[in-house]
């Protein structure tokens, strides 16, 4: 029956363009595709700051606390754990996950979220289960406890928040046989118990896209995913809600109360379709949503209040044609932190010698 | 012939005639052949159930991809995904994709859907749960087999299927839909805006 339901979504998803273009009706025209990136202020880098002792030949999830310490995920299965780094790029914690104390299980790290007391709590995925778990770490490193989540059916969470009460709200997607996933949002007590399934109001429309082989969320080499969920990203704001966004271009973004009621739903528009939606912080009520052309790279940076309604928008790396500037230094594409006020954005590089370089940059 | 009794004292007991003798042998040739089919049927039970627990079933987990710069200013980004216990039947293997990232070799799985569709099937793999608001959607608009949606004008759909042709040469997949649907124009009732 579920099948049948989400075959019946297909013939309106098929025109991913025509779904996008419906988002922007009623909107003031947008600017366009050049426009969007020469016309733009400029994110330019004011400082740098290398890492005492930190090296990476990449840079795998990135986030920060409120503090401005900055948490890197595994860049690679060679590398796994999570390191914590301070504002100045000292190695604060790290953050093994394979090596936790229950079990001495091994597995794969996934998606993590910073609470507001400072603890880690990370998705792992046991490499002989098929259970899926959260891995809870104080501040400084050291395990503090397992959650077994248990929603009553086989999934791949893909990212997860945690609201002040201990609940997790985790976003997936639940194995449907023979076809693509199909998305799940859900709110978990502190043990792992589902304690509320939600209903986000665009998820059969991803749900239909992934269905009809929609290239924009459907990739050739993992046709059973849906990166709208898989890639999207998550974020508790200090209004309490926690901010799901959907890797989708214009991108949609949910803000969850604790009891699971969507207290809000808008989108974010970089004005081109084919700008994807990268990295979201979210400081204090503003949230920055990077987009990227995944081709050429071009970037553009959104900040939006906790409303949707936009505050900024500002390009970089670029030159003024939109292409890329050889002649400058350059803020990459690891945007690891956001920072109100004042507003900073910092970015990840990395040195020749492959040393962890902090790049903070402002607007001009 | 002599049995030795519980006293201790060997009696002589009566020797069967020969056709006798060949109806016994006879049963207990039968005798061991069932337990022969017997313990075929059992062994070859096991040797399936052990087969099914181990069995290869495999998803991939697709994270967001990763960053890598290099010198000259690249950058780029490069797959992470990994292998899970999964729905898909055959073998992943967690090295056989490589990308090349700003001058470093990066890793990624790639998954093969060479196995026994069968041996996934005790894995809960999306036949038991049935998501309660697609079931109260349902209600009063199932026709038979087939879907009438007031989205797509009232038409019947198709439903859809999704076949995965393995590529050696890619190591990727080719992805055929099969069943599938003819693209209707979006009408004012079926688009959904954002």
């Amino acid at each position: 029956m579920t099948i049948l339901f989400r075959s019946a979504l297909i013939p309106v998803l098929l025109c991913f363009s025509c779904w996008s273009q419906s988002g922007t009706a009623g909107k003031p025209p947008q600017i366009s595709a050049s426009n969007a990136v020469s016309g733009s202020p400029h994110l330019m880098p004011v400082e740098t700051t290398l890492a005492p002792t930190e090296v990476a030949r990449g840079l795998g999830e990135l986030s920060c606390d409120s503090d401005g310490n900055l948490y890197l995920g595994s860049d690679s299965p060679a590398t796994p754990g999570i390191r914590k780094l301070s504002r100045s790029g000292e190695l604060l914690a790290t953050f093994a996950l394979a090596n936790h104390s229950d079990a001495a299980k091994t597995g794969i790290e996934g998606s993590f979220a910073v609470s507001q007391s400072g603890d880690l709590y990370a998705l792992f995925f046991p490499e002989h289960e098929r259970t899926r778990y959260v891995l809870v770490f104080k501040s400084d490193g050291t395990y503090k406890k397992e959650i077994k989540l248990q929603p009553g059916f086989q999934w791949i969470p893909a990212s997860i928040g945690v609201f002040t009460n201990g609940n997790l709200l985790i976003t997936g997607q639940e194995f449907v046989k023979g076809q693509p996933m199909a998305p799940f949002t859900g709110i978990f007590s502190g043990d792992g118990q589902l304690l509320k399934e939600l209903d986000l109001e665009d998820d059969k429309v991803i749900d239909g896209m992934a269905l009809s082989g929609n290239p924009h969320v459907v990739s050739s080499t993992n046709p059973l995913s849906n990166r709208a969920v898989s890639w999207g990203k998550m974020q508790a704001a200090k209004d309490g809600n926690i901010y799901v966004m959907r890797w989708l271009s214009p991108t949609v973004v949910y803000a969850v109360a604790p009891d699971g009621k969507v207290a809000r739903r808008f989108t974010v528009d970089s004005g081109r379709d084919d700008l994807m939606p990268m990295e979201m912080h979210i400081s204090d009520t503003r949230i920055a949503v990077l987009f990227v052309q995944r081709e050429t790279h071009e970037k553009l940076m959104k900040v939006v209040d906790l409303n949707g309604s936009e505050l900024g928008t500002y390009d970089y790396d670029n030159t003024a044609d939109g292409t890329r500037n050889s002649n400058i230094v350059h803020l990459g594409l690891a945007f690891a932190c956001y920072s109100a006020t004042p507003e900073r954005f910092t970015f990840l590089t990395t040195s020749d010698d492959h040393r962890i370089q902090l790049r903070l940059a402002e607007a001009r | 012939m002599f049995q030795m009794t519980a006293h201790g004292i060997y009696r002589k007991i009566q020797r069967p005639d020969r056709s006798q003798i060949e109806q016994e042998r006879g049963l207990t040739m039968l005798r061991n052949a069932l337990r022969v089919v017997l313990l075929m049927i059992v062994g070859l039970g096991a040797t399936h159930f052990a087969h099914a627990d181990a069995a290869p079933c495999w998803t991939y987990y697709d994270p967001t991809e990763g960053h890598c710069m290099g010198s000259g200013g690249c950058e780029d980004y490069y797959p992470r995904t990994q292998c899970l216990i999964g729905c898909t039947p055959g073998w992943c293997h967690s090295g056989d994709g490589q990308d090349d990232c700003c001058g470093t070799i990066r890793l990624y799985a790639i998954g093969y859907n060479d196995g026994d569709p069968e041996e996934c099937r005790s894995l809960e793999c999306g036949e038991v749960r049935q998501r309660k608001e697609h079931i109260q959607s349902l209600r009063g608009n199932l026709v038979n087999t087939s879907f009438k949606s007031d989205l797509d004008g009232g038409s019947s759909v198709r439903l859809p299927s999704v076949v995965f042709v393995p590529n050696r040469c890619t190591h990727a997949y080719d992805v055929v839909f099969a069943n599938f649907p003819t693209p209707t124009k979006p009408t004012p009732q079926n688009r959904k805006g954002l």
